[in-house]
């Protein structure tokens, strides 16, 4: 169930738990003793990169998915790609595509 | 003609002449170390773009020392000691670089600038691939500032100036700057000027420091291949303004950095051509070159000359030093963890200051191991070090303006 949820599934987990996080200690930081309040921040920055892991993951998901109906590039499989029948020429292609984009070197898309 | 009077006509000589032995050595130890700064620059030892306009301006400003009234000594670039509004309103008007330093260095937006800037050359893709490791690595890469505020209490610099050193070891100019004007605003021209020097000098002296902690055949490690997928910009935007928004939330004492930051992260994944050209151009270079200026000018003679400079000297080098070390740590960690899979020299990437460190770790390992590309993981880990270290300015900042 977790590894079929959508990316914005995890966006928004990640970003309640980053959100939260980080409120929780802004607001708790402000009732205790100065002494205390690194520990209390510490623990905001926690919740934080917990929280940007999580929208993270939801790329990750993706990648490893098997249940997911779209590639890499955002582009939905064939159904024959889904029940794993002969495949087409399409998906040849689109298979292709996916490989050139996952190629190792850790490259990203530039938006550029 | 008998009746000139040289000295009167040739006001810098006088002046140098006039002044108290101490401040005449430093005169002209100043303008010679602003050749130096120079002639630096130039050799690409020390970052040219920061180092000619800032060892112009230190050679420049210590030469153009002048009489004022009352035989008072001064110059007619800027007064950094001036608070009154009244008095501000009049060197606005006389000093020609007054206007950059009021109205954009001691607010801080000139290093708000520098960061919207270097926000809009990061790709946070990198992180985004690797998030917990890239991570890991920052917080550890923090040790430098961890080690040096004890260290500079202890050496006796009151906790805000020893605060405001130790963000040295967060490696990140801007950074050290934001923070030493909040912090300690009487000596940040010095904390500042050390702070950049030193990432100038310590990057050429990483590569010692990796092959001292890291043998040969660990740094030639060739990292196995990742099956990593690109990542779209949306999901890039998503991440950023997630990571803008907590920041902000959490420290509001550094969200005009946060917001920089992730603003120019932001500009740069929503394809808006023009505000990212100029963001990573004229606004980079543009505040660089005026920051280096006004740096450079900042150093008279009278302003740099303080006690303190030489703790800062021996803090600084320290906490740079011990963020090294703490970011190597951090790759012996996960090659540990990895079973050997992992190359530690990425922990040197997370010691910020995109892409500097990356670069130098790569080189390290190309030196042992040409076929091992490490890159993409060390951007990962140096994009993560410039969120946490100013993450840990954050928290210096608030926790020691909380004791002020």
């Amino acid at each position: 169930m977790f590894r079929r949820a959508p990316r914005y599934a995890f966006w928004l987990a990640g970003a309640a738990i980053a959100f939260g996080g980080a409120l929780a200690a802004r607001l708790l930081a402000d009732g205790v003793l100065a002494a205390y309040r690194v520990p209390v921040w510490i623990t905001g920055c926690v919740f934080i990169f917990i929280g940007l892991a999580i929208v993270s993951l939801g790329n990750r998901q993706r990648r490893e998915g098997d249940g997911d109906d779209k590639d890499d590039l955002g582009h939905a499989k064939t159904d024959a790609e889904q029940t794993g029948r002969r495949s087409t020429l399409i998906s040849e292609l689109r298979a292709y595509r996916r490989r050139r984009s996952g190629d190792g070197m850790g490259g990203t898309e530039d938006s550029r | 003609m008998a009746d000139v009077d040289f000295l009167s006509l040739f006001q810098g000589i006088a002046t140098l002449v006039a002044s108290p032995p101490k401040i005449l050595i430093g005169r002209i130890c100043l303008i010679l170390f602003g050749f130096l700064l120079i002639y630096l620059g130039k050799k690409g030892v020390l970052e040219a773009l920061l180092m000619i306009p800032m060892g112009l301006g230190m050679a420049a400003v210590n030469a153009g020392v002048l009489f004022f009234e009352h035989g008072r000594m001064g110059t007619l670039f800027l007064d950094p000691l001036v608070s009154e509004p009244a008095a501000v309103i009049n060197v606005l008007q006389i000093n020609w670089l007054q206007p950059v330093y009021t109205l954009m260095f001691s607010n801080g937006l000139i290093a708000c600038l520098v960061f919207l800037g270097i926000g809009s050359l990061l790709d946070v893709g990198f992180v985004m691939q690797r998030p917990f490791r890239s991570m890991f690595i920052a917080i550890c890469a923090e040790l430098g500032t961890l080690v040096a505020l004890p260290v500079g209490v202890w050496m006796g610099l009151p906790i805000n100036e020893a605060a405001a050193t130790a963000t040295i070891g967060g490696a990140d100019g801007p950074m050290v700057l934001f923070s030493a004007l909040i912090l300690a605003p009487k000596i940040f021209v010095p904390i500042t000027v050390v702070g950049y020097l030193y990432l100038g000098l310590t990057y050429g002296g990483y590569p010692y420091l990796i092959k001292a902690l890291v043998p040969a055949k660990i740094r030639g490690i060739a990292m196995p291949p990742e099956k990593v997928r690109a990542i779209s910009a949306t999901e890039k935007l998503v991440f950023a303004v997630v990571a803008c928004v907590a920041l902000c939330l959490l420290f509001p004492v550094a969200a005009p950095l946060f917001l920089s930051l992730f603003l120019g992260v932001i500009v740069r994944e929503s394809g808006l051509t023009y505000f990212y050209e100029l963001f990573s151009n004229q606004v980079l270079y543009g505040a660089t070159f005026f920051l280096g200026l006004t740096l450079g000018v900042l150093c008279e003679a009278n302003t740099i000359l303080h006690p303190t400079v030489l703790i800062l000297l021996v803090l600084g080098i320290l906490a740079l030093t011990f963020s090294a070390i703490g970011g190597l740590i951090g790759g012996y960690v996960l090659y540990f963890i990895s079973g050997g899979k992992y190359n530690p020299v990425i922990g040197i990437a997370g010691v910020s200051c995109v892409p500097t460190t990356a670069k130098v770790a790569q080189k390290t390992v190309s030196a042992v191991n040409p076929e091992s590309i490490i890159l993409p993981h060390a951007l990962g880990a140096n994009i993560s070090g410039v969120i946490t270290s100013a993450i840990f300015a954050a928290v210096l900042v608030t926790l020691v303006r909380g004791i002020g």
